[in-house]
């Protein structure tokens, strides 16, 4: 074993030395199975980080030679404690709590069920119109469809800021929550809306976030920790001395949230949170959400509505999808085109509409149509995405941008 | 604990931070472990801001970037054992 870890050593070397981006990463692969110490470990991550922030060769050249140093110190540390009694218990205490985690779940309560809601606006004589919904904490369901079909509408009622006409709420979770006996004060203080249109904020950023944690009961010592803890989670701290009309929409929004987040609601409700962010802003957000969402002592339901298909997509459990007022389609994700006569697909080329169906003359297409932005093809069941891009680069039909829409949002649209 | 591990050694270091806070929130009871890590995250986000604008060179930059990742990590160690022995209890 000895002589084994010693020829690894000097392939890694050698490897830090040809490449030290390369061997920084497998110097790391290696002190993770070699190095009895989390200290070496550590250390390898660092120095990987280090290289990788050196601005100049001469920078760089002195972070390699800590690397190469580094391999030898964990051959040195792993032929003198590989075997030790307290390294053996460490690396099994490690693996029993890795493994007590994966095996936890986290609570997935019904926190709010409509049965048959209605809605009409007299003047307008707009419905929406049988609504159920179900949602779950750790759920995150995006409400889409067109413009003017209910969304706000629906947002609204269950944030318990607009009453439906008929049909039953319950908020299962919150005291107060009873179908038919719902005491609204009670329900509303698990549940944090955010509007599409944002209000201005007074003076001070923080203490708008810190008069919302109080007036949810968190005060005091507790307050000022929960306020910098939700600061620093949604990456605030910078922004904190602007007044509200100098930060940006994204800004805008990551306060609002921070507002809603610091007491930590069982229910969040956000009308169209994406409507503007710039696209990493709303990757961002996202991710946010859901790891909100997912936690494992505070988790929450979102509920949310959006026109981003492709974004949301990628962190909803489900999707509630409106049509003149009406459900018509609520479910999971991969139950989307489950029942799908055909599949569609979403490209752009350069090619002429005239030249692009000489060269799809031998695809047994159904149809080929262009939205106005992309061309969109539907086929058969039996080819699939691989086979359709196979057959655009056997035909030399060039390609900017091609996606699989059989099993998107984006079906749901009439396009 | 791979995860943050991964970011950081991705010059993710943000990313790894908010993991972090997340997993504090989550399997920790003692505010002094949450306090620990916003003064982390507060330290590390000044240190960028710094060496964006130009007031620290990449040297100094570096030290105190390296204080603040082993600050991380062992503080991930440090709840890991503890984790454990509450396990075992």
């Amino acid at each position: 074993m000895s002589q084994t870890i010693q020829h690894i050593a000097q392939t890694l070397k050698r490897d830090i030395e040809q490449n030290a981006t390369q061997g920084a990463k497998t110097l790391i692969d290696f002190a993770k199975q070699y190095a009895a110490t989390n200290k070496l470990k550590h250390e390898a991550l660092i120095l990987k980080l280090s290289y990788t922030k050196a601005p100049e060769q001469e920078q760089q050249q002195i972070v390699q030679t800590e690397m190469l140093d580094l391999v030898n110190k964990i051959v040195q540390d792993h032929l003198n404690n590989a075997q030790s009694e307290a390294t053996v218990a460490q690396q099994a205490a490690v693996q029993k709590v890795e493994q007590y985690f994966a095996e936890q779940n986290a609570p997935k309560d019904i926190v709010f069920e409509a049965n048959g809601i209605h809605k009409t606006y007299k003047r307008s004589g707009f419905s929406l119109r049988d609504i159920n919904l179900q949602l779950h904490l750790g759920e995150i369901v995006s409400v889409v469809g067109e413009n003017g079909n209910g969304k706000t509408t629906l947002l609204n009622i269950v944030a318990g800021e607009l009453l439906n006409d008929n049909g039953k709420l319950t908020y299962p979770a919150f005291e107060g929550g009873k179908a038919g006996n719902i005491t609204w004060y009670r329900v509303k203080e698990n549940i944090a809306y955010i509007p599409q249109e944002l209000p201005a904020w007074g003076d001070s950023l923080k203490q708008m976030i810190q008069f919302e944690a109080a007036i949810h009961g968190i005060r005091g010592k507790d307050n000022d920790l929960e306020v910098d803890y939700i600061i620093q989670r949604l990456g605030l701290e910078e922004h904190l001395n602007k007044r509200w009309r100098e930060l940006s929409g994204g800004f805008k929004l990551r306060f609002a949230l921070a507002k809603a987040l610091v007491w930590k609601p069982k229910l969040l409700i956000i009308d169209e949170p994406l409507a503007n962010l710039d696209i990493k802003t709303q990757l961002i957000v996202l991710k946010d959400l859901r790891n909100m969402a997912s936690s494992f002592r505070y988790p929450m339901a979102i509920l949310l509505s959006s026109q981003h298909l492709h974004e949301i997509e990628s962190v909803s459990d489900k999707i509630l999808f409106l049509k003149q007022g009406e459900v018509s389609f609520y479910g999971a994700l991969d139950q989307l085109g489950a029942a799908r006569q055909y599949n569609t697909f979403e490209f752009n080329t350069d090619l002429n509409t005239k030249t692009l169906k000489q060269r799809l003359a031998n695809l047994p297409y159904q149809k080929l149509y262009h939205t106005g932005i992309s061309h969109v093809i539907t086929t058969d069941l039996n080819i699939n995405y691989a086979q359709l891009l196979q057959y655009f680069l056997d035909n030399d039909i060039p390609l900017h941008y091609f996606r699989n829409i059989s099993q998107s949002v984006k079906k749901l649209f009439d396009l | 604990m791979d995860v943050i591990q991964v970011h950081i050694a991705s010059d993710e270091v943000p990313e790894a931070m908010k993991l972090l806070l997340d997993f504090v929130r989550d399997f920790s009871d003692d505010k002094e472990d949450k306090k620990e890590v916003i003064v982390i995250s507060h330290s590390y986000n000044r240190l960028e801001r710094q060496e964006r604008r130009g007031v620290l060179n990449f040297e100094l930059a570096d030290q105190q970037r390296r204080k603040l990742l082993y600050q991380i990590l062992d503080f991930m160690d440090d709840m890991m054992d503890r984790l454990s022995q509450n396990l075992a209890a």
